[in-house]
Order: structure tokens, then C-alpha cells, then sequence
């Protein structure tokens, strides 16, 4: 870790570690010097995206090595060569719809049954255990 | 400015003093030029205003492979430029149409560059990180409580507190390891800025990030920074990080001319 000639070897960077993304992005995008061009990229937007880098990309490298991938699922990570990815996420949405369809449907029977014969059997447990079965009082109601 | 397909704008890279090396090339691939005027050279690329004019640069900012690619190029030919002398970095996507704004802006403002790269001359910037403990690590090496007189319920209740009071010590400890690296690094370097931590999810190597800073350091001074860095090592769960030389990306703010 020394420096030769007094002058850091930018070319290999070899002094201190080597420069990741996240350190290289937050320093491009949140540091230099701002000078307002001909063409204005909004500012707020380039800070909002400093933001979201500093939350993520820092993590970015390490967490993929323990595992952790919730930035797969975010469509600003993502990058172009999702296609797959979002069919899969739209076959989960799909089956999360019809599984929705199917409990709508299951309680509705129960209802049904607890409307018409299973009465009686209800009327034995709220003797002795009212506490336990509000949801079936409140339905019989 | 989305008129003819090959029109291109101007992004800048960098002020100096120094013209840039021939064989550098720039975010669009493009060579470089220098835009020289009151002594100073602006560091410029014609790029394809398709890809990066208004309103593209916006959209594709928003993808981290294009924006990956563009901050390493870019930051790239600011290291080339620090090579030659003191540099002042420009933000990226810092965009002009024609030359003549970018002469006039050096022409507005040639003293305050001028005082700035003065600043700049000789010092470099220097990443320094620490990353406290990996997570769990402080549970496995809280101390054991003594589990003989006590029932199962009971040394799980001791346990859970030593476990907490270990934390609580790491903590401070950890505080005043930074506190004291702090001051050591401040006396062997010019200025200091800090960089954000990122909340709980700045992660690296397992570890929270616990420092972030930037310096700005004496060439010739840093193999003092750099014991600096490196004297204590009192925390043994804590890891201390050097980054550099940077580009004095952290030190480039020119005062009154950030808000032109």
C-alpha cells in the first residue's frame, strides 16, 4: 500500500482497494462539480437516483453473495433481459388471482353451512368457550 | 434537439489545465477534445444526443446497466485527467450544445477554477471505511452465562441480556474507534467530507458501514495518512477499508458557482 514517487498510481489503482460500482456512482452522481449545462437534466431526479444508489448498489455485491436478491424483483435493477422474469411474475400474479377466487369462494360456502344446519352445533360451544369463537359468533349474527 | 439522427451534444468530463491524452476515450466512445480558454481545458465528448440529449440521458439513467457503464467511462477519463495535474471533476450528465457556452462558462468563471485547482494541486483523495461487526457475530460471542443454577427459562432471559449489554459495548466501542480514527486522519489531511452511510442496508463484506469518509491528502503526505489509517487496532471486530486514489470527486465544490 505505498505510493511511489509521491504521485498515487491511478492507472492500476493498486494502493487502496480496488474501486467498486457503488463507490464509483455515489462519487460520479452525488459528488464533482455541478455546473448547470446548455441541456438541464433535473437535478432532483439525479438526487433521487443517488438515493436509491446509496440504499442499493453499495449492498448490491455482497448481499447477492449471501444470498439476498429483492433487487430482482425491482423493475429499476432489473435492466432490459427480463422478459422471462416478468412472465414468471405474471404467472405468480395470475395464481395469486385465482387463488384469491378460490378462498372467496371456500368462505362463502361456510357461510352458506353455518346459515342453515351447523347452528345447533355452534350454540354448544358458546356455553362453555365464548371467547375462543368470536369469528363464528359474529358470523352467525 | 431530437432533430437530425447523428446530432451530437457536448458532454464535459472534467476542468484543468493539461489537454487530454490522445488515446483516452469517453462515455460515447468518442475521443476526446479539449475546449481551452483563459488557460483553462475542458475536458469534452460529442455524443450522440439520441442516446444522451434530453429526454434519452433521462430514460436511460434509469437503466443500472446503461448508467454502470457511463459512470465507470466517465470516471475513467477523470482519472486520466488527474494524471496529467490537478482536476476538478464534473458531475455526470453535465450536458452543453456547442462549444461556445462551454468557452464562456470557463471565460465567467476562470478565477474560481483557477482557485479551485490550486486546491487541488498535489493532494489526492483517498476513500477510508469502517464496517462494524457481521451480523450474529455479537450474539455468538456474548459471554456464557452459568447455566448450573439456573433453570432453562432463566439463563435464556441471562443470556439474552448479556447479549444485549455485549452489544450496547460494541457500540461504543466502535463509536470511539471512529471517533479517534477521525482525528487521526484529520490531522494528516486537508479536509474531510463525509459520505452517506446508507441507513442499516449499506452493507459490504457483512458488516455495517460505520464511517464513510472522503480525504483529501498531501501526496506527499500519504504514506502518513496511510499508518494513520492502519494505527489502531483496538476493535478487532470492526474493519477498517482505503480507497484510492480518487479523482477529488469529494472536493470538487467551487463556492458560488454550483448554483449558476
Amino acid at each position: 500500500m505505498s505510493v511511489s514517487g509521491g504521485l498515487p498510481d491511478y492507472a492500476s489503482g493498486s494502493s487502496g482497494a480496488p474501486a467498486n460500482l457503488g463507490d464509483i456512482l455515489e462519487r460520479v452522481l452525488d459528488k464533482g462539480l455541478v455546473i448547470a449545462g446548455d441541456i438541464r437534466v433535473n437535478l432532483l431526479d439525479i438526487e433521487l437516483l443517488t438515493v436509491k444508489l446509496r440504499l442499493v448498489v453499495a449492498s448490491l455485491e455482497t448481499a447477492r453473495e449471501v444470498g439476498i436478491d429483492w433487487w430482482e424483483r425491482d423493475p429499476w435493477l432489473k435492466g432490459r433481459e427480463d422478459e422471462h422474469d416478468r412472465d414468471r411474475g405474471r404467472e405468480l400474479e395470475a395464481e395469486n388471482r385465482r387463488l384469491r377466487r378460490r378462498i372467496a369462494a371456500l368462505e362463502a360456502d361456510d357461510r352458506r353451512e353455518l346459515e342453515s344446519g351447523a347452528k345447533d352445533d355452534l350454540d354448544e360451544f358458546d356455553e362453555f368457550d365464548e371467547d375462543e369463537e368470536p369469528e363464528r359468533q359474529e358470523k352467525r349474527r | 434537439m431530437t432533430d437530425a439522427p447523428d446530432a451530437t451534444c457536448i458532454w464535459l468530463y472534467a476542468v484543468t489545465r493539461d489537454p487530454p491524452d490522445d488515446e483516452v476515450r469517453g462515455v460515447a466512445g468518442e475521443p476526446l477534445r479539449a475546449i481551452r480558454e483563459a488557460g483553462l481545458v475542458a475536458y469534452a465528448g460529442d455524443v450522440p444526443t439520441s442516446e444522451f440529449g434530453e429526454p434519452a440521458v433521462r430514460r436511460n439513467l434509469e437503466s443500472l446497466d446503461w448508467l454502470a457503464g457511463v459512470a465507470r467511462a466517465h470516471d475513467a477519463v477523470v482519472r486520466a485527467a488527474v494524471t496529467r495535474g490537478a482536476t476538478i471533476p464534473v458531475r455526470l450528465v453535465t450536458l452543453f450544445t456547442d462549444d461556445t457556452s462551454v468557452r464562456e462558462l470557463l471565460r465567467d468563471r476562470a478565477s474560481v477554477f483557477e482557485s479551485a485547482l490550486g486546491r487541488l494541486d498535489g493532494r489526492t483523495e483517498w476513500g477510508v471505511k469502517v464496517y462494524g461487526a457481521k451480523p450474529g457475530q455479537a450474539d455468538e460471542q456474548a459471554p456464557e452465562s452459568d447455566e448450573t443454577l439456573s433453570s432453562p427459562g432463566t439463563s435464556y432471559l441471562l443470556r439474552r441480556r448479556a447479549a444485549r449489554t455485549e452489544r450496547e459495548r460494541r457500540v461504543r466501542a466502535a463509536t470511539e474507534y471512529v471517533d479517534r480514527l477521525r482525528a487521526r486522519l484529520a490531522a494528516h489531511s486537508v479536509a474531510e467530507r463525509l459520505h452517506g452511510l446508507g441507513g442499516a442496508v449499506a452493507r459490504e463484506g457483512g458488516g455495517t458501514l460505520l464511517l464513510n469518509g472522503a480525504y483529501l491528502v498531501e501526496n506527499k503526505r500519504f504514506a502518513e495518512f496511510n499508518d494513520a489509517v492502519n494505527a489502531d487496532s483496538g476493535a478487532r471486530d470492526l474493519r477498517v477499508q482505503l480507497t484510492g486514489p480518487w479523482p477529488p470527486y469529494s472536493f470538487a465544490y467551487v463556492p458560488g458557482l454550483s448554483d449558476v
